[in-house]
């Protein structure tokens, strides 16, 4: 009897049968692969938008960029120049959305990242904007805390290792017992020698490491790791343990998209030796492991940042020239040029797209950017799964990093469906290369990799599946590669004095207190001028 | 009659497909991993029919009775195969064992089928014509057999009744073929009742197949289900016996009709009786409805709101006679408001204040459910509550899961309120635990409404003694950061079960 070819066919229902048979004739998962809007930024290398000017705008600030370091700057110019009227200030993003990389469009979860880390105390402005947006709040005693309900919930990381889950994201669970131990040891002494230098200030007077980072010690002998890469600092320290190299490597390139052995030690060590958050009250938990999070990730923070600011904001306009005292946007709704006139021009844009504005010969550049994949992975949840998952599930030796259950922080009692979204930095190979690689890919394909990925951790997650989105990143974040942090990084140009440059490229670092501290920083510089 | 025979060929070869593909569907829905399944199912299958074949040698006379023996067998076993895993799936040491010994023994009678009858046959066709024949036939029908069963059979009919319908045909052409060959047998009336019997048999599997399946989820509960649906939310089940019924959500005990007056008297009287004149009560879960029944015999009472999430529950205990009879249409009383909603969330947005609020939540045997055990969900019951006011909340067993109990204990504290422990005897759940929340030191109620059937003011006193195996133990608060209690829970009660 001919029977094995039947293997094939679902047999539960129709309905199954017919999802099967759809996916076996046209081989796909639903779903889209979205995308910044490169086809319009190219224009600019195109250069054939620049058409005369309908109409001249004139105001005293223009912001070009949407992301966290454009609305940081518009919300610290109302706090900072309160004279400043509501058509004082506008902002001109590309895409249709605002927020850059933290934006949230289409989809109830991030396309970008998740959490924010506990601000350390002297992090004055970013604990204001939070105590703002009622995110830092008192409690029924009246002291300072975070926002119960946004702070990560229990069961919070689980790492997939030796084919099951364990408790936290260092690695235990079945290594080899010389591994074991040397693991052990070594994670112990690593631990204790970044606490140490967590709480360690140069001669200076300033931390040795800082966020933002540009409040961090100066000392020499700290700025010469920057020529190293992590790895081989660790290693010289004498640390050899697989798991622990692993772990390391693992959150450089979970923050910067960067593998521990390309990457500056200095910028390593920051990512360790940076963060000291305060203890909170009637919290038995280290600071250091709380995050802020939300279903949206931080688009929220994005959304607060928006509320705050009562200034005009217009999308999908591009900012085709920069000079001194104006600027032209393309407007692509109405397909016209404007000219502002401003007193002041704050470039809210990473670097690579600031040469072209600034008509800059496209030499070598000495900002590297990272490509990475966010996707996010709507799923039908139940009791099976909520027993396994935590709030970050990451697989060992994993291509990518793991992924976000978005619904953790939710207060419901029964979820039927939820939202994974799934990081992968592209780090395989050079930022160009992969750049290029990304972008011509196919939603089948990215699917491929990221069910072969996830797959060991959720064994039935193809029957779970309802779409899978998309959205690779050409330029996510600038790479702090060695010799980066302390001397190509201030190779920057000043265009005017009048054009200030405001975003977290400018730090090396891709995280949300750098991109919020540069805008803040913009508008301290507009605020001392214009009453000068 | 060699005509007749071909058509068998076609009806046995699709029976024969048809009890392979049950066995490996019933295999990847009761295992799962539908990949393996099928692929062990339809190796072993194959191979026994391979076996079957080999044997047909040893059959030396008579080939006309073997066959027809053959099919009476194989229909009788392939007919009952989904029954009885489907049944027995729960209850036996090895499911794979029986399934497999299914899978060999309809393989290997099926395998005898074709060798026989072309042995039969093989005076009346040129041999080459007959193989031609008889396997393009035996194809055909595989692949009929394969069609209508994912599009119609299992759709339509459901798994138990495909499996019946053809045995039944199996069966038939047995019967059939006796018939046309009646001439030529030798055992007639044997093998006339045998397959008229084994007939019998198949229909009444048919037409049972219903009551089947209620029997076998009736074994799982332990008695007779007179009510099931599976709702938005979760899966509600009733079962009746020896007078009383039950209620199940997602396969764990709510409530035995013949004792839940236990439960619900002291989960509300000994908070609720204490307070002067309330008017405002607030219930948080409790769909069924029983909390507010005992709430209703406060004639001070004007407002009764039940937050539960399941709008399924309510609903039933709205409408359906025999439940409005156990809740004495609560629920439907003109103080009662039902809202359908998060309990938490709810909370969280709620403004109005409360003189009692009566807390009757599943366990907390997940995360979602620890949620709302969590400190910060007290925080905010708390602006629920009156000054003067107080809570009672159903908080597992102190007997089985005795830290968790006392866990729900810290967290409580933890959130600012006084507790009074206490605990009632509930045959259906063994030694059950309460607290009672509240801003001031608590007074044993004075008096209690009438016709309460277990709280009297004298056996009140027994509910506050703990004996020392139900004692404190120190264990730390439940909050959203750290889900102990769901750890606590999990841990007690696998001991218990």
């Amino acid at each position: 009897m001919g029977a094995t070819g039947l293997i094939g066919l679902g047999l539960l229902s129709k309905r199954a049968l017919l999802d099967r048979l759809n996916q076996l004739t046209s081989g796909s998962i639903p779903g889209s692969v979205y995308g910044a809007n490169f086809k319009r930024g190219h224009h600019l290398l195109l250069k054939n938008l620049h058409s005369k000017p309908s109409r001249t705008k004139r105001v005293k600030v223009a912001i070009v960029g949407g992301g966290v370091s454009g609305l940081s700057c518009a919300y610290h110019l109302k706090k900072y120049c309160p004279h400043f009227k509501e058509e004082d200030v506008i902002l001109f993003e590309l895409e249709d959305h605002l927020g850059g990389n933290a934006h949230s469009q289409g989809t109830t979860a991030p396309w970008g990242a998740h959490y924010l880390p506990l601000p350390n105390p002297e992090n004055h402005e970013l604990l204001e904007f939070l105590r703002d947006s009622k995110i830092l709040i008192k409690n029924s005693k009246g002291v300072e805390t975070f926002d119960p309900f946004m702070m990560v919930a229990a069961p919070q990381e689980r790492l997939f290792i030796h084919g099951r889950f364990q408790e936290g994201l260092l690695p235990k669970q079945g290594l080899p017992k010389e591994e074991r131990k040397t693991s052990e040891s070594e994670f112990k002494r690593f631990f204790s020698w970044t606490k140490e230098l967590t709480h360690t200030k140069g001669r200076d007077g300033r931390y040795l490491f800082d966020i933002p980072m540009e409040r961090s010690s100066q000392d020499s002998q700290w700025r010469e790791i920057d020529n190293l890469s992590f790895k081989e600092y660790l290693t010289q320290k004498g640390f050899k343990s697989e798991s622990l190299h692993w772990y390391t490597n693992y959150c450089c390139r979970d923050d910067y998209g960067t593998t521990s052995s390309e990457i500056s030690a200095w910028a390593g060590m920051h990512y360790f030796c940076a963060r000291r958050p305060k203890p909170l009250p009637g919290l038995d938990q280290n600071p250091n492991e709380v995050f802020l999070t939300w279903p949206e990730g931080n688009a929220f923070l994005v959304k607060k940042l928006k509320e705050k600011t009562p200034y005009q904001s217009l999308s999908k306009m591009m900012c085709t020239e920069v000079a001194q005292d104006h600027l032209k946007v393309f407007d692509f709704e109405k397909k016209e040029t404007i000219q502002v006139k401003a007193d002041h021009i704050v470039l809210a844009v990473p670097q690579f797209i600031q040469k072209h504005l600034a008509k800059i010969s496209p030499k070598e550049s000495a900002f590297q950017y990272t490509p990475w994949m966010v996707a996010n992975l709507k799923i039908k949840w139940d009791e099976d799964l909520a027993k396994v998952l935590a709030w970050d599930n990451v697989n060992y030796h994993g291509k990518g990093l793991g992924f976000i259950v978005s619904h953790h922080q939710s207060l419901k009692a029964t979820h039927r469906e939820t939202t994974l979204t799934y990081y992968w930095p592209l780090t395989h190979s050079a930022p160009h290369d992969a750049r290029k690689w990304a972008l011509g890919r196919e939603h089948r394909n990215w699917t491929e990799d990221i069910l072969k990925d996830l797959e060991p951790m959720i064994f039935d997650l193809r029957d779970r599946l309802i779409k899978i989105d998309v959205w690779p990143w050409g330029h996510a974040m600038v790479s702090p590669t060695p010799g980066f942090m302390f001397q190509k990084r201030l190779s920057t140009f000043e265009l005017a004095p009048s054009v200030i440059s405001a975003h977290s490229d400018m730090s090396g670092l891709s995280l949300f207190e750098e991109a919020f501290y540069r805008g803040e920083q913009a508008a301290l510089q507009i605020k001392e001028r214009s009453s000068s | 009659m060699g005509k007749a025979l071909l058509i068998s060929v076609a009806l046995i070869s699709t029976c024969g497909l048809v009890y392979e593909l049950i066995a490996g569907a019933l295999a990847s829905y009761l295992l799962g991993d539908s990949v393996t399944q099928f692929s062990l199912i339809i190796g072993t299958y194959l191979f026994s029919m391979g076996i079957g074949s080999y044997l047909s040698k040893y059959f030396k006379k008579g080939l006309l009775e073997r066959f027809i023996q053959v099919e009476l067998l194989v229909g009788l076993i392939g007919g009952f195969s989904a029954a009885v895993l489907f049944i027995s799936f729960e209850h036996v040491h090895s499911f794979r064992l029986l399934l497999f010994t299914f899978v060999v023994i309809t393989g290997a009678l099926v395998g005898l089928e074709i060798p026989l009858l072309m042995r039969i046959l093989k005076d009346e066709y040129d041999f080459s014509d007959l193989v031609s024949k008889i396997f393009s036939i035996d194809y055909v029908g595989a692949l009929f057999a394969s069609l209508l069963f994912p599009l119609v059979l299992v759709p339509y009919l459901g798994l138990l009744r495909t499996s019946f319908l053809f045995g039944g045909l199996n069966v038939a052409v047995g019967l059939w073929t006796l018939y046309l060959f009646r001439d030529r047998i030798s055992n007639k009336t044997t093998l006339s009742t045998m397959g008229s019997l084994f007939f019998a048999l198949i229909i009444a599997g048919f037409l049972g197949s219903q009551k089947m399946l209620h029997f076998a989820e009736g074994l799982k509960y332990g008695a007779p289900i007179v009510y099931k649906k599976q709702s938005k939310y979760q899966r509600l089940v009733i079962t009746q016996q020896n007078g009383g019924f039950r209620l199940f959500l997602n396969g764990n005990l709510q409530f035995d009709s013949r004792d839940e007056y236990r439960y619900h008297e002291a989960l509300i009287h000994p908070g609720l009786a204490t307070l002067q004149s309330p008017r405002h009560v607030l219930v948080l879960g409790g769909g069924d409805g029983l909390a507010v029944r005992e709430i209703l015999k406060y004639p001070s009472i004007e407002s009764i709101t039940l937050v539960d999430l399941d709008p399924a529950m309510t609903k039933i205990f709205t409408t359906n006679p025999m439940l409005v009879e156990l809740n004495k249409a609560s629920l439907k009383h003109p103080k009662v408001k039902v809202i359908n909603d998060d309990a938490f969330i709810w909370l969280r947005h709620n403004k109005k204040k409360f003189d009692f609020v009566a807390i009757d939540f599943p366990d907390p045997s997940n995360y979602s459910l620890g949620k709302l055990y969590s400190k910060s969900f007290f925080l905010e019951l708390k602006r629920a509550l009156k000054k003067e006011g107080l809570f009672s909340i159903q908080s597992t067993s102190p007997y089985f899961a005795r830290e968790s109990y006392w866990c729900v204990a810290s967290t409580i504290e933890e959130a600012g309120f006084l507790i009074t422990p206490y605990h009632a005897y509930v045959p259906s759940f063994g030694e059950w635990g309460y607290f009672i929340g509240s801003f001031g030191p608590y007074r044993k109620p004075e008096n209690f409404p009438e016709e309460l059937k277990f709280l009297t003011k004298a056996s009140l006193e027994s509910l506050f003694e703990f004996p020392p195996d139900m004692k404190r133990l120190p264990v730390p608060a439940q909050k959203l950061n750290n889900q102990i209690l769901v750890h606590l829970f999990e841990k007690e009660w696998s001991r218990v079960n």
